[in-house]
């Protein structure tokens, strides 16, 4: 149980870190894109490596949001069934985590390779290895399976709720 | 050797299966694109590679910035300036307050692309006011969600730009500037059935504003609609990108909410970037699903397919595109709009576009117009539900409410389909 808590919490504290890195990357983007247009026009010459750089950063939002919308279920489903037997619900669930492991294992183990395929590769303007793209895949993908197995096992992970949630639910 | 008619079932049918079992759509046009590929012998490093790829692209950021933009501004007060101004302009006739409820989500759509945030913004400030003055709380919650639905047309429109990347790349612009007949031939349509049964029942009208308040409501709507202006008009004027005049319009939405209207603190801004953080964590990694998905759906040729086998049914034109706009609109009822754009693009894209010769900007507002109906129907209709809940009226009571503003919608649509000037004029006329 003690091992349980400790993962808990570290996974607590990944998951409020990607949330930040979250924010911080959609902010960083508009930031980066808005100040490329400001010096092309006014000061003449744009930022190369800012389209790159940007696309970086698209990915890893996109792929950490992904993992953020499997902990507070905000991937949108198909409802067809209304008020379905608890056994039938619990199958339903069942069948969910199975998808979203299977998901989140094919990401790990084939984002992993990705990422050892691409690593002597650089990226043109910032001469960055190209798995820094890919790199987010194993990250998002273990964020996932921890939360599909953590469904399975029953665990409520996200005992976070801000405000807004509470009135949209009200 | 693996049997690519098979492989498509598995395809297909892996995707149905666990979609009507309630996994979440990201997750089952992964899963699908995995079993089919693995049946294929494709590496499954080339499906997650797919993924990545699909979401790389420097156009599809200006999705996140819309969709933030407009939530800044909705939060921002945006919504009461808009509603004022229609109060200035229509407020005055018959159910004066239905017509000013259809304006101000004109005007929203020009602001935010999102049938939901246009619901929950406008409606929540409406539907409690309508029914005060004595609307019926069904009719109130109906005027919202159909009139909601146009700001799918009325650019700019997020979801346009994901059909743009799912159509290989039609010009943002043109599709915006498509949109702009269509939009208000929309509006003025519900305007007009509304006007229709606010004289029946006889609703109340506002009062005249005098020409200095007209003035000032004006001055403060301004500043907000210009957001519309830099994004349409730096798109069409090929000065920026679209997603780099989206950028623009995010930074002057935060300047314009935080510093001149000043009626939200600052740090409201970390609730809007976690609200504008639960869109797009739904719709961009349906987007990176969408990709793999799309990419077996190309290597099984299951578009070329589809093709065939609707001109089996028929090669008539006007039946066909009867026949998909009655697809659509069914589909729309049970999904939401982005997976719908993202999945039967691909497959209706060579028939429409390619069979039967529509322009892709005119079939991007046609599928525009289909989703959006589809948004305001049962049993899914995201923007019918959050209409239903700030109303307080059931699902059933709103629907029966709908089905005058339901029949004006198909109207319009059909109209929108079969004549393609409607949406073509404007984008030719100012693009060539």
């Amino acid at each position: 149980m003690v091992i349980l808590r400790v993962v808990q919490r570290i996974f607590d504290t990944l998951f409020a870190g990607a949330m930040i890195l979250a924010k911080v990357l959609v902010v960083g983007m508009v930031l980066l894109i808005f100040v490329n247009v400001f010096m092309r026009y006014v000061l003449r010459s744009g930022i190369t490596w800012s389209e790159e750089i940007a696309l970086v950063m698209s990915v890893w939002f996109i792929f950490i949001a992904m993992a953020l919308g499997v902990r507070k279920n905000l991937h949108i489903s198909i409802h067809l069934f209304r008020n379905p037997s608890l056994l039938f619900e619990r199958i339903l669930k069942l069948i969910q985590d199975i998808t979203v492991l299977s998901v989140g294992w094919v990401m790990l183990v084939y984002g992993h390779r990705l990422v050892e395929f691409t690593s002597r590769s650089i990226m043109p303007a910032t001469e960055l290895p190209s798995s820094t793209l890919y790199i987010v895949l194993p990250f998002a993908a273990v964020l996932i399976i921890y939360e599909g197995v953590m469904d399975i096992l029953g665990i409520e992970t996200d005992t976070t709720s801000d405000e807004e949630e509470e009135i949209e639910h009200a | 050797m693996p049997d690519p008619g098979m492989a498509a079932l598995i395809l297909l049918g892996t995707f149905v299966v666990l979609l009507i079992l309630r996994v979440p759509i990201t997750f089952t046009l992964i899963v699908a694109s995995i079993a089919s590929a693995s049946y294929m012998n494709i590496p499954l490093m080339a499906i997650v590679q797919r993924m990545v790829q699909g979401v790389r692209s420097f156009s599809l950021l200006a999705i996140p910035f819309f969709i933030l933009a407009g939530e800044i501004m909705s939060k921002g007060g945006i919504s009461q300036r808009l509603i004022d101004l229609s109060n200035v302009l229509v407020g005055r006739v018959r159910g004066g307050l239905a017509q000013v409820n259809v304006l101000a989500s004109m005007f929203f759509g020009g602001i935010s692309g999102s049938a939901v945030a246009d619901v929950s913004s406008i409606g929540t400030i409406m539907i409690p006011v309508m029914k005060k003055k004595g609307y019926d709380a069904d009719y109130s919650t109906a005027v919202t969600v159909t009139s909601a639905c146009q700001g799918i047309i009325i650019p700019p429109s997020h979801n346009m730009i994901i059909y743009s990347l799912a159509a290989g790349g039609v010009s943002v612009g043109r599709l915006f500037l498509g949109g702009v007949v269509p939009g208000i031939l929309l509006g003025l349509a519900l305007m007009v059935i509304s006007y229709i049964i606010a004289v029946r029942r006889d609703y109340p009208r506002e009062r005249v504003y005098t020409f200095r308040e007209a003035l000032v409501v004006f001055r403060d709507a301004a500043l907000g609609l210009l957001t519309a202006v830099i994004i349409i008009g730096g798109v069409i004027s090929g000065v920026f990108t679209a997603t780099e005049s989206a950028a623009i319009a995010t930074v002057y939405a935060f300047i314009i909410t935080f510093f001149v209207y000043r009626e939200i603190p600052l740090r409201a801004m970390s609730d809007i970037l976690g609200n504008t953080l639960k869109t797009l964590a739904m719709v961009m990694s349906l987007i990176a699903a969408a990709s793999a998905f799309g990419y077996m759906l190309a290597f099984l040729r299951i578009p070329a397919q589809a093709t065939q086998l609707l001109l089996t049914i028929t090669e008539n034109r006007v039946i066909l595109l009867l026949l998909i706009n009655v697809l659509l609109i069914l589909l729309g009822m049970i999904m939401d709009m982005a997976p719908l754009i993202l999945i039967t693009t691909p497959i209706l894209y060579p028939v429409v576009v390619g069979a039967l010769g529509m322009h892709p900007v005119h079939f991007g507002i046609m599928l525009m117009l289909n989703l959006g109906i589809g948004l305001a129907t049962p049993p899914v209709g995201s923007a019918m539900f959050v209409g239903c809940a700030i109303g307080k009226v059931s699902v059933e009571k709103a629907t029966k409410a709908m089905i005058p503003f339901y029949i004006t919608m198909v109207v319009v649509l059909l109209i929108v389909t079969f004549v393609p000037d409607l949406v073509m004029w404007v984008p030719t006329r100012i693009m060539g």
